[in-house]
């Protein structure tokens, strides 16, 4: 399992559309962690390693909504 | 002043000057708004027309495409327009109607969760509960819309939020972000590596389109005299007759193309993104190639090919920036092999019968072409034809769902095109299963006064699944036979749109000449053999060394 730490605009649907890109793009979703800050939310993603993770970081810091997706 | 006169406020000062849509519920303020504006409304008598026409209209006129619908059936009768736009990163704005925001999640008349349907399909999107928002969102909706790689972007919005009183908008309130640099380091090992390349070849995707860059493509590939193959969207960033142009490739490209790619030892992709139908199995693409790749889409770069040699940004300022740094390449040998692929390769125009032969009708309709011609398509083997035999000399004629594959894309696009460019001849090529899907457009193209040709290339049957079985699935004719099509001429006639019905050869130029000279629209039902295939074939799965050019498995060419 690898853990994506993202960082979201505090946005109607910006955590659907996080999960929604993981696992259209291959990665089965093993564990979710949100914690809702002032001014953003932080994401905890566990997925399952079925492709190079560096496809889906692209993929998930294209999305508007997020601030960064980054492997720690 | 309410939110929805302050939306149509914006969409003026934004030159917006066509919106494609149809009322409904709860979008009726804003048309109650869009009353009396200088914006132009095209009633579509389908929602899912108003969005493949604004498609249509983004690629004519590299602007952003804007439609319109209400909540629920309205909305979801979109999303297959809204889909097509995002597989080919069009620029469009997409806007809803909501129910009131008092009755969202009770499953209200009409209701849909419009943002979470389309989550999947779009650039981004936007629900505003807010009224003093809607004019910030629709600004960076018409941002992300166009900027990057660009795509759809819906803005859903409740009727009372419509309806509520907005305060006017500054437009310097909204600052739009930057584009990344192109970085030198990134040009400097492309450039290394075209300059090592002995059989260079150039590999172009609609991102050329898109970005506006087709001036400094061909800069790029004139100055390299690099032999050129196309994607299917990118047909026309090389005018079609040129010698460098060797054909669109993949699975149903030109023999040259195919060839060319297999036998190339630097692949310069320009924009494209290594799809299915274009690379066949994937690890035998290229296979002696190195790779330079150019996008302005990270993501794009890595997906399906690693390259040797990456360069992101704006493919304007990195074609611009290989240009300037490309010395003469030694490849004269390369250039002369490609030559003669393409000239042992040349199609065979001579009809076998005295029916319509499909390639030699697209053909010659190109040839006849006086002034600047677009032709949409719609999804068959009556698009494949069209790639493959009609030389188009601007991306933006040719009109083509590529990504989406939407069957009754055509005639909506046609409708998109001929509203942007009201002088320019704009021709749907289509088929008689695709014309089925958007029929009911016929009556916009007469209530507009439109005149859109519309060519109905006529099997009976759904030409390209139909070929599919015949070649793979034993014959077995599944729910592929469309004999009881209605007659398409009278079914224009009862659109009020004049119709001519075409069975043989001889018939074809009188037909071709009234396709270029007609004033109005006219429908042409052209009668094709139901056996035509369309040739050559990559078997899906395999390798693009294999290509069948005939029904014989024995005609099977492997190179």
């Amino acid at each position: 399992m690898t853990t994506i730490h993202l960082k979201l605009k505090p946005t109607e649907g910006a955590l659907l559309r996080v999960i929604g890109v993981t696992e259209r793009r291959g990665f089965p979703l093993l564990q979710v962690d949100a914690q809702a800050a002032a001014d953003h939310m932080a994401v905890a993603l566990g997925v399952k390693n079925t492709r190079p993770i560096t496809l889906l970081l692209k993929q998930l810091n294209k999305l508007h909504d997020v601030f960064q997706a980054e492997v720690k | 002043m309410n939110a929805a006169q302050r939306l149509v406020q914006f969409l003026e000062a934004q030159g917006v000057d066509t919106l494609f849509g149809y009322p409904g519920g709860a979008i009726l303020p804003f048309y109650d708004a869009l009353y009396g504006s200088s914006i132009r409304h095209i009633l579509v008598r389908h929602e899912q027309a108003a969005a493949l026409a604004a498609d249509a209209y983004a690629r004519a006129t590299n602007r952003v495409g804007v439609c319109v619908a209400t909540s629920g059936p309205g909305a979801t009768n979109l999303v297959t327009g809204i889909a097509n736009a995002y597989l080919d990163s069009v620029p469009m704005v997409a806007i809803t109607g909501q129910v009131p925001s008092a009755v969202i999640g009770t499953d209200a008349f009409q209701e849909v969760d419009t943002v979470g349907i389309t989550l999947p399909v779009v650039k981004h999107s936007y629900r505003v509960m807010d009224p003093n928002q809607l004019i910030p969102v629709m600004a960076e909706a018409f941002h992300l819309a166009s900027s990057g790689r660009p795509g759809p972007v819906l803005v859903d919005i409740p009727k009372d939020v419509l309806n509520a009183p907005a305060q006017a908008f500054v437009p310097e309130d909204f600052i739009p972000s930057e584009p990344a640099k192109v970085e030198a380091a990134s040009v400097s090992r492309a450039l290394d590596l075209l300059h090592s390349a002995a059989r260079p070849l150039v590999y172009a995707g609609g991102g050329i389109v898109l970005a506006g860059a087709v001036e400094q493509f061909r800069e790029f590939v004139y100055k390299t005299q690099c032999p050129t193959v196309t994607t299917l969207k990118a047909l026309g960033t090389l005018p079609g007759q040129d010698a460098l142009f060797l054909g669109m490739l993949g699975m149903h490209g030109l023999k040259p193309a195919n060839l060319a790619v297999q036998s190339c030892d630097l692949l310069i992709s320009v924009g494209a993104r290594f799809d299915d139908r274009v690379t066949g199995l994937l690890k035998e693409f290229a296979p002696h190639a190195k790779v330079i790749h150019l996008d302005v889409d990270p993501a794009e770069v890595g997906k399906l090919r690693q390259p040797d040699a990456p360069v992101i940004g704006d493919l304007k300022d990195s074609l611009a920036a290989l240009t300037h740094g490309t010395r003469d390449l030694k490849i004269s040998a390369w250039r002369d092999q490609c030559q003669d692929w393409k000239k042992h390769n040349s199609w065979n125009y001579d009809a076998p019968t005295d029916l319509v032969y499909a390639p030699k009708f697209l053909r010659d309709l190109s040839h006849a072409a006086q002034k600047e011609t677009f032709v949409s398509c719609d999804v068959g083997q009556h698009q494949m034809w069209v790639a493959q035999h009609y030389a188009f000399n601007a991306p933006e004629n040719h009109l083509t769902s590529g990504g989406l594959g939407t069957m009754g894309y055509g005639l909506p696009a046609a409708i998109g095109a001929q509203i942007a460019r009201p002088d320019a001849n704009v021709i749907n090529v289509t088929g008689d299963g695709s014309v089925m899907m958007n029929i009911q457009e016929l009556a916009t193209i007469k209530r507009y006064d439109l005149p859109v040709k519309i060519v109905v290339m006529d099997n009976q049957c759904l030409g390209m699944v139909r070929q599919w079985q015949e070649l793979f699935l034993d014959r077995r004719y599944s729910e592929t036979d469309l004999s009881d099509n209605p007659d398409f001429v009278q079914v224009a006639n009862a659109f009020g749109i004049p119709a001519i019905r075409v069975h043989r050869a001889d018939q074809v130029p009188d037909a071709i000449r009234k396709l270029h000279e007609e004033p109005g629209p006219l429908l042409v039902h052209l009668l094709l053999d139901k056996e035509a295939n369309v040739w050559p074939f990559v078997p899906p799965g395999k390798s693009n060394s294999i290509m069948l050019e005939g029904k014989n498995d024995n005609d099977t060419s492997e190179t």
